[in-house]
């Protein structure tokens, strides 16, 4: 199980170090899909490039929090370090399958190091094929030692989930693993994803913009803005009773195709920048709700049932328990 | 892989025959009358004449470049009218000492650019990159002839440890043991190339290790020194590959000052002095060659970055 506990991201920039995520926590259980959403720039990257340990440090570094796997602290921890350390079971896929895989090696040799990080001893031929079946990559993907640029952006994306999984990850990230691929490949892949999520028992921290796909894949969903995560609960709850208006905001910017061609709405005004977060609630500015005591001053956590937001007043009042 | 190498070898080719109808014009462009120039003032009216037969400048231009096109190919440049020798010949007497003047200044060129770059990179950020990139800069903009003549300074004059000026040849007494007096050259030819390979090599490092495929890499697990061994090196590598080619291009021209500061009887002093004395064939052949080489060596660039990049596609 991974759990984030007040995780705190921070940068160097021109302007001095800034926070772009801001105190995140949340858990992953195995054969668990969490959705991570929230608009562009909200953190979400930051959020997982931290837990995989590829932040860019020193000049963006965690300056406070605890990332844990099974117990095990991996803050700080680097890929390799974790690796060392018997801590290599989380694995990560990127949104660019066009550009995440060397173009001068041959994808077979791209799987097998990936296989003997974990295993020297591992017989490359058998756990490549084992992998291969079970991410669905044809044996021609294979054959005579292709290359990258020879493959469709579905099979490369397919090539790199086998690379994550060759270190039987206990929690797979996905970082908009489907955003560059046509919509009938994304389906193919989300489908892929939770059949493995359900057969290796894995946690998968997916990250999107897409509000849609989450509702289909994922079991819980993480809403992200200006760096925090502002409401999580399960899938079912949040959809039918969002507590944020931000959440509510998201969702309704999503089109509903029941109801015809309904104008689109968006959320009014844009998410701050990390150096111009406002005191208070960060969504303050853009929301209809919002009044004096959400401009200044700490936020308080409402709570109904599993589900909770940080919000001064809540939609779907009723069901707040004090 | 063959249908590539007859796609781009017919393009050099096609460079070769261009290049030599402009080598061929070189002498009739000069203004006045080609054999008067060659001979100087103080020559007869009778001399002019006959160099006139003899190069055939009688003749319609387009008949001459044949014949000068057609007896190269054959191995045969023209006659030097200062030596009287067949110009071959003289190329041939100079062609040891800059063929391996050349060959020991691309080892130079290789041996420091490639690995300081690569150390620079690793380090970047670093007072070790700040002092090797500012060094570097610094190197590559100094011309050739003062490296060569602060190399003589110290290592000849000061320290005496190595010979200045002259080259005799290995086939001589002494033997390989005469290659030291390629050392001093060498290393002034080597200094401003060497620094531009460590700079390109640095920046080619720099700009791959940004690349999402390093960061899959990192994601893996494999050690740093992997990471940059097996996926940043290779790719920075081919945008070095392919920046030889021009090395060897400023390589010639800078050899040509070289071996003049180091007394060296090579090619490019053959050229210089061919230029004083108006040795218009001399001059012609020398650059043929030079342009065969040239093209010679890009098509080998070409090919081996065909092997280094599968993306390169055989159209
Ligand atoms: N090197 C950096 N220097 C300064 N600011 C940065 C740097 N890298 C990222 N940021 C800022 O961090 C914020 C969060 O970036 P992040 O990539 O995590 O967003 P995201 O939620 O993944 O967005 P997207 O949906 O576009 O991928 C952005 O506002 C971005 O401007
Ligand atoms: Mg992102």
């Amino acid at each position: 199980m991974l759990a984030v506990d007040d995780l705190v991201v921070s940068v160097v920039t021109s302007l001095g170090s800034l926070d772009i995520v801001r105190g995140v926590s949340f858990q992953i259980a195995p054969g668990e899909i969490l959705g991570l959403v929230g608009e562009s720039g909200s953190g979400k990257s930051m959020t997982s490039l931290a837990v995989m340990g590829l932040l860019e440090t020193p000049r963006t570094r965690v300056t406070s929090g605890r990332i844990a796997i099974d117990g095990a602290d991996i803050t700080h921890a680097t890929p390799y370090e974790r690796v060392r350390k018997g801590n290599g079971d989380i694995a990560m896929i990127f949104q660019e399958p066009m550009t995440s895989l060397n173009p001068v090696r041959r994808i077979g040799d791209q799987i097998a190091e990936a296989i003997k990080v974990h295993d020297p001893k591992a017989d490359v031929r058998a756990r490549t094929q084992e992998l291969m079946d079970l991410v669905r990559l044809p044996d021609s993907a294979l054959q005579h030692g292709a290359y990258p640029h020879e493959l469709s952006g579905g099979m490369r994306q397919r090539v790199m989930i086998a690379i994550a999984l060759a270190c039987r990850p206990k929690v797979l990230i996905a970082d908009e693993p489907t955003t560059a691929l046509d919509v009938t490949v994304q389906l193919q892949i989300l489908g892929l994803l939770r059949d493995l999520c359900d057969r290796l028992d894995m946690g998968i921290l997916f990250i999107t913009h897409d509000l849609g796909v989450v509702s289909q894949l994922a079991d819980r969903v993480a809403v992200m803005y200006a760096g925090q995560i502002v409401e999580t609960g399960s899938v079912r709850t949040i959809f039918s009773a969002p507590l944020h208006p931000y959440t509510a905001g998201l969702m309704a910017c999503v089109p509903d195709p029941s109801t015809g061609h309904a104008p689109l709405v968006t959320i009014p005004g844009q998410a701050p920048r990390p150096d111009e977060v406002p005191p208070g609630c960060p969504f303050s500015p853009r929301c209809s709700r919002a009044d004096t005591p959400c401009r200044s001053g700490p936020v308080p956590t409402v709570r109904a049932g599993d589900h909770a937001a940080l919000c001064h007043f809540p939609l779907n009042e009723e069901l707040v328990h004090a | 892989m063959l249908g590539f190498i007859v796609k781009r070898t017919g393009a050099a080719l096609a460079t070769l025959v261009a290049a030599s109808v402009l080598i061929f014009m070189f002498i009739h462009l000069i203004p006045g009358e080609p054999a008067a120039v060659m001979l100087g003032d103080a020559a007869t009216p009778e001399q002019v004449a006959a160099l006139r037969t003899r190069l055939g400048l009688d003749e319609p231009l387009i008949i001459q470049y044949f014949y000068w096109a057609g007896n190269a190919l054959q191995g045969d440049l023209g006659r030097s009218i200062f030596f009287d020798e067949p110009v071959t010949t003289v190329i041939a007497d100079g062609a040891e000492t800059s063929i391996l003047l050349a060959s020991i200044t691309m080892i130079w060129v290789v041996l420091i650019g490639v690995p300081v770059g690569v150390i620079a990179a690793m380090r970047r950020g670093s007072w070790l990159d700040q002092g090797l990139s500012g060094l570097a800069m610094l190197l590559a903009s100094i011309p050739t002839f003062w490296v060569g003549l602060y190399l003589i300074l110290v290592f000849a004059a000061q320290l005496g440890w190595l010979p200045s000026s002259g080259y005799p040849s290995i086939f001589d007494e002494g033997g390989l043991a005469n290659l030291r007096y390629l050392i001093l050259p060498s290393l002034a030819l080597a200094t401003p190339n060497a620094a531009l390979i460590l700079r390109l090599t640095r920046a080619s490092m720099l700009d791959v290790s940004k690349e999402d495929y390093v960061r899959t890499a990192r994601a893996k697990g494999i050690s740093p020194r992997q990471v940059t061994v097996r996926h940043i090196l290779r790719n920075a590598l081919l945008v070095v590959v392919s920046a030889f080619g021009f090395t060897f291009a400023a390589l010639i021209s800078e050899a040509v000052v070289t071996e003049t500061v180091f007394a060296l009887p090579g090619i490019g002093r053959t050229v210089v002095q061919s230029i004083l004395r108006r040795d218009y064939p001399v001059i012609q052949g020398v650059i043929l060659v030079i342009v065969c080489l040239y093209l010679v060596l890009n098509l080998l660039v070409d090919i081996s970055y065909r092997f280094l990049d599968p993306r390169v596609e055989l159209e």
